[in-house]
């Protein structure tokens, strides 16, 4: 049997999480970056924090108008976590721009991963992610979709009530990638194009939604896509800030008290 | 009995206790060392496993009752990953009083997690079948209409039996070919008329030439059930119509076709009168049913090949591997 070519390829991983982007020509309130940083706080940091791992770096998008006292407060979080890195945007750098001017050019396998800033994923999420950047590296995709598809829902309305969940197009997707071959796109690629979309016009999207057109519940559509069945992978916080917040009946309750597997969440 | 890691699906070896027509499939990936519960342990001796694989199906379930527990207890003791996938509906109660044996259980139907849960699987979840036929249909030049592969059983739900005859009764208004592959005892007599029956027709060839065909599966009468036969057809160029559910999960085929415009490109249908408005949509617009196809090959070869579920088996036995790159389909 002819085994695969046994190559250590050059790796870099990028987390993308979109925190304070304008949808709007207004900038976000006080009120509302507020109540967003609470729960970044509360759920995403603490699990990011606790990567069995450290070989990633995560960024958080803000617009450039992201009121100066809640950019403190996130630069502060820099300072604690060495993974994480506040990325700003503007009109003529928007995230795709950033991520981009990121990829070093001696990258064999750049991964791009998308995080809500209100979701969490388990500790051990980014190292299994990367133990499939050799097999990609072996293979003859372009561009391989990686997707965890189970995990949790929180929701934190009443209760707490926890529940499984199975998603094969989660919003915690990874894109692999040769960016040494061709562009890079990663993983928000169809958000970025809505966003270049938004700054340029500077136009008033009725929804921003996850899942919108094109988003990542559509990703597999265009992508070859691998499922890994390996561990609950996620957790999706459901509160009353949500877009969408609806339980799907894919999703079956836990016992009271029962607490997620493998995810770290602050107090 | 050596566990070597496997750094591509081509190095698995796969320990199958299951049906000919799943090792058929999964051989299309990788090694599979078919099982039987009268040699199982002769058969061990000389060949190294990836991972066990036992199919949760009646037959399975019948032919393996006295030798599964020592065949588990083996694999144990080699530190041989278990797996249990339930590739039909509804589970049996000899291999869920089992589960708690395996290192992971898996279902065809989502709505099979909780029971498996509840009996004490770990880390119970789904995985759907999948395609084992190349995706070369073309979409253009087809002789027949709208095509059932089928199949019926009197001990179906109630309420399945009337959902499946009423949207057959649709599809006999645009042309509707009941091809066997099971049993059709009970069949309606109305819809007797739609039976092919003349010499009998590889499921395959009946595929390729259908324009259209009803995805409902011929054994399993469940509305959350997902039928194989939505992704062989896909393969095989036709356009799908299916009275099961499961298709809304996560839009599973959810194609632009105008801008601004969303549709399922694989629509659920629960009685004759959506059906024929769907079949009408499919046979009356050549332009249409081509894009869906298209779209369908698509998706298919991108998430429903045998390829992708071997790499998922893969990983709930904890390997990290992926399925080669194929050819892009033209869309």
């Amino acid at each position: 049997m002819e085994s695969p070519p046994t190559t250590t390829p050059k790796i870099q991983h990028l987390i993308e999480t979109r925190f304070s982007l304008r949808t709007s020509r207004n900038p976000l309130t006080r009120e509302w970056l507020d109540y967003r940083l609470g729960l970044l706080r509360k759920y995403t940091l603490p699990s990011v924090a606790a990567q069995t791992v450290s070989s990633f770096t995560w960024l958080l998008f803000c617009d450039e108008s992201t009121d100066s006292e809640v950019l403190e407060q996130l630069h502060s979080e820099e300072r604690r976590l060495s993974t994480f890195e506040v990325a700003l945007t503007s009109g003529t750098s928007g995230p795709l721009d950033v991520v981009r001017s990121m990829v070093k050019p001696e990258t064999d396998v750049l991964i791009t991963t998308r995080l809500d800033s209100d979701d969490a994923i388990a500790a051990r999420y980014v190292e299994l992610i990367q133990t499939y950047a050799a097999p990609f590296h072996q293979s003859g995709h372009v561009r391989l979709l990686v997707n965890c598809p189970r995990g949790y829902r929180l929701d934190t309305r009443e209760g707490p009530r926890l529940y499984r969940d199975w998603m094969p197009n989660s919003p915690f997707h990874s894109l692999f990638e040769r960016p040494r071959q061709s562009e890079p796109e990663t993983v928000l690629a169809a958000a970025h194009e809505g966003l270049r979309k938004r700054y340029a016009d500077r136009q008033r999207l009725e929804t921003l939604r996850t899942g919108h057109t094109g988003g990542h519940s559509r990703m597999h559509q265009h992508y070859p896509t691998h499922q890994d069945e390996s561990m609950p992978a996620w957790l999706i916080v459901v509160h009353e800030g949500n877009m969408v917040n609806r339980i799907p009946p894919t999703a079956h309750e836990q016992a009271v008290g029962a607490q997620p597997t493998g995810i770290t969440l602050g107090a | 009995m050596p566990i070597e890691r496997p750094r591509c699906l081509r190095e698995l070896s796969v320990w199958l206790a299951g049906s000919d027509e799943l090792a058929a499939s999964l051989r299309t990936v990788c090694e599979v060392n078919v099982l039987h519960p009268a040699d199982w342990h002769e058969r061990l001796q000389d060949a190294h496993a990836s991972f066990l694989l036992v199919e949760g199906n009646n037959a399975a379930e019948a032919r393996w009752e006295t030798e599964l527990d020592r065949l588990l207890e083996a694999c144990e003791g080699a530190g041989i990953p278990r797996l249990l996938w339930f590739t039909s509906s509804p589970t049996g109660p000899r291999l869920l009083a089992r589960c708690g044996r395996f290192d992971q259980v898996l279902a065809a139907e989502r709505w099979q997690v909780p029971e498996l849960e509840a009996a004490k699987a770990a880390e119970p979840t789904t995985l759907w079948p999948a395609t084992a036929l190349p995706i070369d249909g073309a979409a253009g030049d087809r002789s027949d209409p709208v095509v059932w592969l089928g199949g019926w059983s009197r001990d179906w739900p109630a309420d399945w039996q009337e959902r499946l005859a009423s949207v057959l009764r649709g599809a006999s208004q645009r042309g509707l070919r009941i091809v066997p592959v099971a049993d059709l005892d009970g069949l309606p007599g109305d819809l007797q008329e739609c039976v092919d029956t003349g010499e009998p027709r590889d499921p395959r060839a009946a595929m390729r030439r259908a324009k259209v065909v009803i995805g409902a599966d011929p054994v399993v009468g469940s509305s959350t059930f997902v039928p194989a036969v939505v992704f062989d057809a896909a393969a095989c160029g036709a356009a799908v119509l299916t009275p099961h559910d499961f298709v809304t999960i996560h839009e599973m085929a959810v194609g632009k076709v105008a801008e601004g415009t969303w549709r399922n490109m694989v629509p659920i249908v629960h009685d004759g009168e959506i059906t024929v408005e769907e079949l009408d949509r499919l046979l009356d617009d050549e332009q249409y049913r081509i894009e869906v196809v298209g779209h369908m090959g698509r998706i298919v070869a991108n998430n429903h090949t045998y390829a992708h579920r071997v790499a998922t088996l893969a990983s709930a036995a904890r390997y990290s591997v992926v399925y080669d790159a194929v050819e892009p389909v033209a869309v």
